[in-house]
């Protein structure tokens, strides 16, 4: 697999093990994007000559992609920043449209901040209140307590489809169900999900899915929102300007229909063409294998940290695991071992992985993560062990 | 960077990292601040006694090798002296930060310069002297009453 990354092939000593924070990007992706900027470069929706035409055709047709790889349609594709934007986008948006003071918004405890603070900035201005479903002791959602905890003043449930700092995929389609019974929306952070799993919004029923590019073999700085039509129809704008209006006089303007009604100013139109080539190589590849292949690495990790007195894993592997593996060192400071790794050209993170909540509730400020991906194979998880153990010789 | 091979200057860090020097809280501190660093759970405790109104510090805390490092090596710099060697050593280790440290200064600047190679753990290294800049401004304030 590594071939088909240019950066790992050109530097085979290179060990990547940080995929859950940003993928390598394959060949045909860096490919589309250069051609792109080579040959096709034009804003879209705007000129009325062949190459804006081109370019606004090529761009469309990105957005036609992501929709059959999800199983939306079109005008239900608003392409965001990545994640991040997708989810202040619904929490402001849709935040003005329901929330009262009173009102619940219900996460859980194990979300990236990303999924946190702009729920608590919508929450704030309205007056509404944020609440965060537990996890068990095996670091699994708690659905016993959300049975609890989601009442008819819940107006939003959002959780991440996997935990990007345990690996762990969250059962989406219960939690679904439950915010159903009382018509909460839905929003499920994509960010690990949509780079694993093959996505059916439809079949999910979820309300928004929110993704992006660069975690899933695409481009940085694009990104996927889905919305359900209906919703998006009844949201006011998140941001103004060019695009985004059907009509602006100096008294007030109208807005144009979706998705362009989300899509204010110039998009990034080489990131949606790019992401397009990236949801190609996706279509390529088995993915129930890949993520099989992902798990098996992270079954050798664990089972060689059994070695290690000092280290403390926090997840049992299970169907519901895509072989992220978080753990924290008596003695090492996680700094401190991802440093010794790099100077073995080993890339893993270290640090609250943006889920400081999380990092209260396993009792440890700051951890260490290697997350393995198709392009990693057994040797990379031995080089890690590897550098692990001189570490320890190191620090000890 | 120091003279030598690479592998010593790491070693020299290390080694202030596994025998930090001033390590503790002294009895009869007249000052203190502490500061964390929220991303890594890093926190020091930086302490100043005062006798015959010159001071010496000591720190506490937990954190990586950087952050404890750069604490050891800064209270190694400021023990008995008076506060304006406590602000130009802060003043030092700015420009020094922002610039590295030019080939005739001491060793402990030149490690501290070593330590910009980690500019995503600067913070590590900056949280003590975030610290001292805290208790000289109290210790400022003092002198002028
Ligand atoms: C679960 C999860 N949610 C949200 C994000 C934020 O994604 P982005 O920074 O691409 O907006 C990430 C990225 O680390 C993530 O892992």
């Amino acid at each position: 697999m590594k071939e088909l990354f240019p950066l790992l092939a050109g530097d085979p000593e290179l060990v990547y093990l940080d995929t859950a924070a940003t993928s390598q990007k394959p060949k045909s992706v860096i490919e589309r994007l250069e051609r792109y900027y080579r040959t096709e470069n034009a804003n879209v929706h705007r000129g009325v000559y062949e190459l804006s035409e081109h370019a606004t055709r090529a761009f469309e047709e990105a957005r036609r992609s992501v929709a059959r790889w999800i199983n939306a349609s079109d005008k239900e594709v608003i392409f965001t920043r990545g994640t991040t934007e997708a989810i202040n986008l619904v929490a402001s948006s849709a935040g003005h449209l329901r929330l009262s003071p009173g009102d619940e918004i219900l996460l859980t405890v194990a979300e990236h901040h990303s999924n946190i603070v702009p729920w608590q900035i919508a929450a704030q201005r309205a007056g509404a209140k944020v609440r965060y479903i537990p996890m068990t002791g095996a670091m699994r959602i708690d659905l016993d307590a959300a049975r609890a905890m989601i009442n008819p003043r819940t107006k939003f449930v959002a959780l991440a489809h996997i935990s990007n700092a345990l690996g762990v995929i969250h059962p989406i389609r219960e939690v679904i169900a439950l915010a159903k019974k009382v018509g909460a929306w839905t929003l499920i952070d994509g960010a690990q999900g949509a780079a694993h799993l093959a996505i059916d919004v439809r079949e999910l029923d979820c309300d928004f899915y929110a993704f992006s590019g660069h975690k899933a073999y695409g481009p940085t700085g694009i990104g996927v929102l889905y919305g359900k039509a209906e919703h998006l129809n009844a949201m006011p704008p998140y941001q103004g300007g060019g695009d985004m209006i059907e009509r602006v006089t100096l008294e007030g303007s109208t807005w144009n229909e979706l998705p362009s009604k989300f899509e204010a100013g110039t998009p990034h139109i080489a990131g949606a063409i790019g992401l397009g080539a990236a949801i190609e190589f996706m279509a390529s590849l088995d993915l129930p294998a890949t993520l099989a292949h992902d798990r098996a690495l992270g079954v050798q990790l664990l089972e060689a940290l059994t070695d290690f007195p000092n280290v403390k894993t926090f997840v049992k592997p299970g169907d519901d695991w895509i072989g992220i593996v978080t753990f924290a060192h008596a003695s090492i400071h996680p700094h401190d071992l991802a440093a010794i790794c790099d100077a073995s050209k080993i890339c893993i993170r270290a640090g609250h992985h943006c889920a400081q909540p999380l990092m209260e509730v396993l009792g440890v400020s700051a951890t260490a993560r290697v997350a393995p991906a198709l392009y990693n194979s057994r040797s990379d998880i031995e080089a890690f062990l590897k550098a692990l153990r001189k570490a320890e010789q190191l620090f000890a | 960077m120091p003279a030598g091979p690479q592998a010593d200057w790491k070693e020299l860090i290390l080694d202030h990292y596994k025998n930090p020097r001033f390590f503790g809280e002294p009895t009869g501190w007249r000052w203190d601040a502490e500061e964390h660093n929220r991303t890594c759970g890093d926190h020091v405790h930086v302490y100043l006694s005062q006798a015959d109104g010159l001071a010496s510090l000591m720190f506490t805390g937990a954190g990586c090798s950087l952050c404890i490092a750069s604490s050891s090596l800064m209270c190694s710099l400021l023990q008995n002296v008076d506060l304006e060697t406590s602000r130009s050593t802060l003043g030092q280790f700015q420009r020094v930060w922002d610039q590295g440290a030019p080939n005739e200064a001491a060793e402990t600047w030149q490690l501290i310069a070593a330590l910009r190679q980690y500019p995503v753990r600067s913070r590590c290294v900056r949280l003590p002297w975030q610290a001292l800049q805290k208790i000289t401004e109290v210790w400022a304030g003092e002198s002028l009453v």
